[in-house]
C-alpha cells in the first residue's frame, strides 16, 4: 500500500464511503444531503470551528471538558448540566473505547447492560450504537457546539454519523492514532483513514458547514515538546490536503508555565508557517491547551491547582480554547457536578487573568520559543527532505528511522528511543534524543538543562527519574 | 531479596482487550525487572489468546494484566477459565488499573474479579513496592505447593 498526500478524488472517496456505511446497520442513517440540510438549520453558534475563529478575533479563552455517558437520556442531561451549571463555552462526546475499536456489537451489549442496570459499563459514549438518530438528540439537548472526542485508528464511521447528527468537529490525528493507539496496524493504513476522515471534513466545508480537526502531535506525558509540534506539522498538512479549513490545534500542558504557553506560541507560529509554504493559505489555525493528560492527584485541592496551572498556561500562550481535567479525574469518570465545578474554576481564573492582561516575561518565552523552533525546524525539514516534499512518504520513512520518534509508543513499528525528563524548573528536556536530526548546539542545551538538575539533586538522571517525573503531578509536585 | 525465586520467576505483561495505555505496566516492567523477574512484554491491546500463548511459549509464572479505561468487566472474564484449558491451571493471575466505570467501591470490585479468578486485585495508585512484595510471596508460597 502506497500513500501519499494527495487528496482523495470523489470516486475514491464516494466508493470508500460506501464500504464504511455498510460496516455497521446504523451507517444507514447516514445521509449527506439531509444533513447538510440539519446543519445549515442550526445557529452559528453551535458551530465549533466559526465560534473558534470568533475567539480569536475577540481575543478570548474558551473553556470545555472532555465527557462521555453512554445513555442519550443521562448524556443529553450530563451536557444541559455542563452548559447551564458549569457554563462551558464548547461541548464534546468522547466515544468509548469499544466502539473505538469498531467492536460495535460488543459496545451494544455494554449499552443493553448500562440501560438495564442503571450501571455505565462503557466508558464513553457509543456513537456508532446510537447511529444518527440517537446521537442528534445531543446536539438538540444544547445551544453550544460538540465535537467528537474519538481518537482512536478508524474514526471513520463514527465521523460519518457525528457529522452527520450535527457535531462540527473531531479530534485525533494519524500520528496519535498510530503511535498511541495501535499495536501491529501498519502506519500508511492509519493514515489513509485520517485522509478519509479529513476529506469527509472537506466535503462539509465546501458546502458551507465548516469542520474543525483538533491535532495533536502526540502524547504530551513527559514528551519533549519538539516532536509533538512536528508531528501536528505533519498531521495539518494531511488534514488540509483533504480539504479541511479549519485546524485547532492542541498542545497539552505538561506543567511548567513557560514552556507550556512557549508550546502553544510555536505551535501556532510553525504550523501556519509550513502551510502556507505547502501552499495551503486560507486555513483557520486556532488553539487548545489541554490540562495535563497523565495521572492527575487524587487530592481535590492539588487537582485544583494542577487545573489552573494549566488555565494559566492557556491565557499566557493567547490559546483560544483551554481544555480542563476535572476535580474527579484520578478517580473515574466524573460527575456532572465535578465537571460543572471544574469549568467555573476555570473561567474565573480565566476572567481574573484576561482583566489583568496577565503575561509571562518576554525574555523567559522568547528564549524558550526560539529553541523549540529551532528543533521543531530541524525535525519538520528533515521530515519533507525524506519525502521529496510529501509529508506523508516523508513521515513514514521518517518513523521508520527513528528521525521522528516519540517516547512510550503503543506501536511496534515506532522506536521510542526518545525520552523526555524533567529539569530543575520542571521544563521537559531530551534525556535521550534516539536518532531526531539535531544539532549540537540542541543536543547541548538539553544537556546543561539536566546536568543542572542532576548538580542539584547530586545524582544522575536516568530511567527511575522519568517514572518519578510522570507520576509527580499525582501527587501535587512537578 | 531471595534471588533463587526471582531467577526462576518469568511473568507476562499487557494490556488486554481494546486498551491502549501503556505507561503505567511499563512502569511496572522497569521495576519487576530491576528486581529480577524475567518479563515477557506484550504490549497494549492484548487478546486473552495472546496472553495465554506467550505465557505457554515461555513458561511463565504469572500473567500481570492491566485495564485503565475502565472496561475489565467486559475484557477479563473467561481468562482463568482459559488458563486452566491451556494447561496453566496453577499461574498466578494479577490485575491492575482503572478496572470500573463510575461509583464503584474498591472491595466490591476487588472481590469480584478475585472471584473469577484473580490472584491479585490492584487499583491504580498501588505502589510498586507492595506488588514485588506480594509477588515474592505468592511465588515463594507456590515454589513450597509444587
Amino acid at each position: 500500500m502506497m500513500v501519499k498526500n494527495r487528496k482523495l478524488n470523489d470516486d475514491e472517496f464516494f466508493k470508500e464511503r460506501k464500504a464504511i456505511l455498510a460496516t455497521w446497520p446504523t451507517g444507514s442513517e447516514v445521509d449527506l444531503e439531509e444533513a447538510l440540510t440539519f446543519h445549515n438549520s442550526l445557529p452559528a453558534k453551535k458551530n465549533f470551528a466559526l465560534r473558534l475563529v470568533e475567539a480569536r478575533e475577540k481575543g478570548e479563552t474558551l473553556i470545555r471538558c472532555e465527557s462521555g455517558i453512554p445513555t442519550v437520556e443521562e448524556f443529553s442531561n450530563y451536557l444541559r448540566f455542563l452548559q447551564d451549571e458549569g457554563h462551558a463555552d464548547l461541548l464534546g462526546a468522547h466515544v468509548d473505547s469499544m466502539t473505538r475499536n469498531q467492536r460495535y456489537a460488543e459496545t451494544e451489549r455494554g449499552l443493553e447492560e448500562s440501560l438495564k442496570t442503571g450501571r455505565w459499563v462503557l466508558n464513553g459514549f457509543p456513537m456508532v450504537a446510537h447511529g444518527v438518530r440517537g446521537t442528534r438528540k445531543l446536539i438538540d439537548a444544547v445551544d453550544l457546539p460538540l465535537m467528537i472526542r474519538n481518537p482512536c485508528v478508524d474514526q471513520r464511521l463514527v465521523a460519518e454519523i457525528g457529522f452527520a447528527s450535527g457535531f462540527t468537529g473531531a479530534s485525533g490525528c494519524p500520528i496519535l492514532a498510530f503511535s498511541q493507539y495501535s499495536r501491529n496496524i501498519p502506519h500508511e493504513v492509519v493514515i489513509s483513514y485520517y485522509q478519509y476522515v479529513y476529506r469527509l471534513m472537506g466535503y462539509y466545508g465546501e458546502r458551507d458547514v465548516p469542520m474543525v480537526a483538533s491535532i495533536i502531535g502526540g502524547f504530551a506525558i513527559l514528551c519533549p515538546l519538539s516532536v509533538l509540534i512536528a508531528g501536528a506539522i505533519i498531521d495539518s498538512l494531511i488534514a488540509a490536503e483533504q480539504g479541511v479549513k479549519h485546524i485547532n490545534l492542541v498542545n497539552n500542558a505538561q506543567g511548567n508555565l513557560v514552556q507550556d504557553a512557549a508550546g502553544i506560541i510555536v505551535l501556532r507560529k510553525t504550523v501556519k508557517r509550513y502551510l502556507e509554504a505547502q501552499g495551503y493559505k486560507d486555513i483557520e489555525v486556532t488553539m487548545n491547551l489541554s490540562n495535563w493528560s497523565g495521572q492527575f492527584p487524587a487530592d481535590t485541592f492539588d487537582a485544583c491547582a494542577i487545573i489552573s496551572v494549566g488555565v494559566t498556561a492557556a491565557v499566557a500562550g493567547k490559546s483560544e480554547l483551554c481544555t480542563v481535567k476535572t476535580i474527579e479525574e484520578a478517580k473515574s469518570i466524573p460527575t456532572r457536578e465535578a465537571s460543572a465545578n471544574s469549568l467555573r474554576l476555570g473561567k474565573t481564573l480565566i476572567k481574573q487573568l484576561k482583566s489583568q492582561n496577565f503575561q509571562l516575561e518576554d525574555k523567559l518565552l522568547e528564549a524558550e520559543a526560539a529553541m523549540l523552533e529551532k528543533e521543531t525546524e530541524l525535525i519538520v525539514d528533515k521530515i519533507l527532505e525524506l519525502g521529496d516534499g510529501d509529508a506523508v512518504v516523508g513521515e513514514i520513512k521518517a518513523t521508520q528511522t527513528g528521525v521522528f520518534d516519540v517516547p512510550f509508543s503503543t506501536s511496534q513499528y515506532v522506536q521510542s528511543r526518545v525520552k523526555g525528563v524533567r529539569d530543575l524548573q520542571g521544563a521537559v528536556r531530551y534525556i535521550d534524543h534516539g536518532n531526531l536530526p539535531f544539532t549540537s548546539e540542541i543536543i547541548d542545551f538539553h544537556k546543561e538543562k539536566i546536568a543542572e538538575r542532576e548538580k542539584a539533586i547530586g545524582k544522575k538522571l536516568d530511567y527511575q527519574t522519568i517514572v518519578k517525573d510522570i507520576s509527580s503531578i499525582s501527587r501535587g509536585e512537578l | 531479596m531471595n534471588e533463587k525465586v526471582h531467577s526462576l520467576k518469568t511473568l507476562v505483561t499487557g494490556v488486554i482487550g481494546e486498551d491502549v495505555h501503556v505507561i503505567g505496566i511499563r512502569i511496572l516492567e522497569y521495576a519487576l525487572r530491576e528486581a529480577g523477574f524475567k518479563i515477557v512484554s506484550l504490549g497494549a491491546q492484548v487478546s486473552q489468546e495472546e496472553f495465554i500463548e506467550a505465557a505457554l511459549e515461555t513458561k511463565a509464572d504469572a500473567i500481570f494484566v492491566s485495564s485503565l479505561g475502565g472496561h475489565a468487566r467486559i475484557s477479563v472474564p473467561g481468562l482463568r477459565e482459559k488458563c486452566v484449558e491451556a494447561g496453566l491451571k496453577d499461574i498466578l493471575l494479577y490485575l491492575g488499573g482503572q478496572l470500573t466505570i463510575g461509583d464503584v467501591k474498591w472491595e466490591e470490585s476487588e472481590k469480584a474479579f478475585k472471584d473469577i479468578g484473580f490472584d491479585r486485585v490492584y487499583p491504580p495508585d498501588i505502589e510498586l513496592a507492595t506488588v514485588i512484595r506480594d509477588l515474592e510471596a505468592d511465588c515463594r508460597r507456590e515454589g513450597v505447593r509444587s
